[in-house]
């Protein structure tokens, strides 16, 4: 089973591309205060997803950056 | 720079749709007229084989009937002319000396293209004593008033009173049994007896008779054998007919005369000129090979004189099938016809008349239906080309549209502005690849963003203090 972090970055790929894993690696190291980003738990998608809803914006559409923002907060619910 | 395009996909896209839209449309087409015309002009030579083949069919039937009744008349009248001449040849005192006897002038009009002479003046005759049947007349048209072509009034020759016959009764009797003949057979206009000097003893037209015909053709060669003299203009009745002669020989097998028979030709060329199967411009065409032309030997639908006016030269390239069928030879194909117009032909050989037929009909008329269908077929391909042009259009569009904002927003990208929105809908293969195409974008913003933080990173601080 994948672990969070290569899931949310599988996520991330469809809509950063290369870039995806600097930015999600960036995204969660904010979240986690430094904390390595192979770490992240749940709790922590929340934060996650709101930061990506604030930042992603400036990459790409709006819509885009919502729909993101929305399959990573997915990614709670599948968990539970 | 930027490169030069040659055609745009919006005008190739559509050529494209077009040509694949069109070409089996097109080849079709053609496959379907090229076998609709293969098959009419099959059947339309079918038709006109069969109708040329009925019709010879028909004519050298009706000259070999005719041939065989003028020989079973010139049989049946051999003992009366056989009687004639036995009286005749018996000395008379009082016989004036034999005079020379006036012309016949028949059966000398058959030159190609030349109008026949003028009847000539003919004796007056004594209006018969019993005027034959009102209607039943043999003869239908009197052609002058000067003519006396009343046949001989039909009635049983009167029986020998006992007493030597004279010439007279003995002409009067061959006279009428000619008569007779003649009002039962309506296929002939006039009979002839000729004695075996070219005398004409006795005709149904008496104006011929005590005339010569020995230099006539007819009288010549049926002195041999039956003969057939061909379709000609005749002078005394101002009518196309023909003649038929056959050797009249006594019991001993002796040419003694030649009876000669004038033909009704009216259901000749009834046949001839039928148009049954023919349409608005078929028709049949006789001609007779006479030296280095062709005549035409009777009239035709688009030519009401064509009778022995009309010629063809042989060799000419038009009107082929009656020069060959003249030469005996048959067949059929589409040729040009005498009137330089293609037709769909059948030509065959008339051997008892030694004529050839043509049976043909006009192209146009025999493709109508093709030609209708080829007009019908390229509407049909103009209105289908059209709308394959519209819907090939409006794929070319469609098609082109997102091709041409990811070719823009490429090009801004290119040019440093990276701050580009791309509205192409998701759901198909240019939606993928706008998607793509973002995540790109997306991608050279984050690392460009990212390369100036680093940028400021590394810039040291100002410690000049001022």
């Amino acid at each position: 089973m994948a672990t969070l972090y290569k899931q949310i970055l599988a996520i991330a790929r469809d809509y950063m591309g290369p870039a995806a894993e600097d930015y999600i690696r960036r995204r969660i190291r904010i979240v986690q205060h430094g904390g390595e980003p192979e770490s992240i738990s749940i709790d922590k998608l929340d934060r996650l997803a709101a930061g990506i809803d604030m930042t992603a914006k400036g990459y790409m559409s709006r819509a885009k950056a919502s729909s993101f923002r929305d399959e990573i907060l997915a990614l709670k619910n599948s968990s539970d | 720079m930027r490169r030069r395009r040659t055609v745009s996909w919006r005008v190739k896209l559509p050529l494209m749709l077009v040509l694949f839209a069109s070409a089996p449309l097109v080849a079709y087409g053609y496959w379907t007229l090229d076998f609709m015309a293969d098959t009419f002009e099959k059947v339309t030579l079918e038709t006109v084989s069969g109708l040329a083949k009925a019709k010879s069919g028909a004519i050298d039937q009706f000259t070999s009937d005719r041939r065989r009744d003028v020989e079973r008349i010139g049989q049946l009248i051999a003992p009366r002319l056989g009687a004639l001449l036995t009286i005749s040849a018996k000395p008379k005192p009082d016989k004036p000396p034999p005079q020379k006897l006036p012309r016949l002038q028949d059966a000398e009009a058959l030159q190609p293209g030349k109008a026949p002479k003028p009847p000539p003046v003919l004796p007056k005759v004594e209006p018969p004593k019993n005027e034959p049947p009102k209607n039943e007349s043999p003869k239908k048209e009197s052609p002058k008033e000067e003519t006396p072509d009343v046949p001989q009034t039909p009635q049983a020759p009167p029986e020998p009173s006992g007493e030597e016959k004279t010439v007279q009764q003995a002409e009067d009797e061959l006279r009428q049994t000619l008569g007779l003949i003649l009002w039962d057979q309506q296929e002939f206009e006039e009979l002839l007896v000729i004695d075996a000097t070219g005398k004409v003893l006795a005709s149904t037209f008496k104006g011929h008779e005590q005339r010569s015909a020995a230099d006539l053709t007819y009288f010549q060669s049926g002195l041999r054998a039956t003969f057939v003299q061909p379709v000609f203009m005749s002078p005394i009745t101002e009518k196309l007919t023909m003649m038929i002669a056959t050797p009249i020989r006594d019991d001993k097998s002796q040419v003694i005369g030649v009876l000669a028979a004038r033909l009704n030709l009216s259901r000749f060329f009834l046949v001839i000129n039928d148009l049954t199967g023919l349409g608005a411009t078929g028709e049949s065409v006789v001609g007779k090979l006479v030296e280095n032309k062709v005549v035409l030997m009777a009239p035709t639908r688009h030519d009401a004189q064509a009778a022995l006016k009309r010629t063809v030269e042989v060799g000419s390239p038009d009107a082929r099938p009656i020069q060959d069928a003249a030469r005996g030879q048959g067949g059929q194909g589409v040729v040009t016809d005498y009137r330089g117009v293609c037709v769909f032909a059948a030509w065959q050989h008339i051997p008892a008349l030694e004529w050839g037929m043509v049976t043909k009909v006009d192209c146009d008329e025999a493709m109508g239906p093709v030609h209708d269908a080829r007009r019908q077929m390229l509407l049909v391909a103009v209105a289908l080309g059209a709308l394959a042009l519209l819907a090939a259009l409006l794929a070319a569009s469609a098609f082109v549209r997102p091709l041409r904002t990811l070719q823009d927003a490429t090009d801004r990208i290119s040019r440093g502005d990276v701050d580009v929105q791309i509205d192409i809908p998701p759901g198909d293969e240019m939606g993928d690849l706008a998607d793509s195409f973002e995540r790109m974008v997306a991608a050279i913003k984050f690392f460009r963003e990212r390369s100036e933080e680093d940028d400021e990173e590394v810039i040291p601080e100002d410690t000049s203090g001022g």
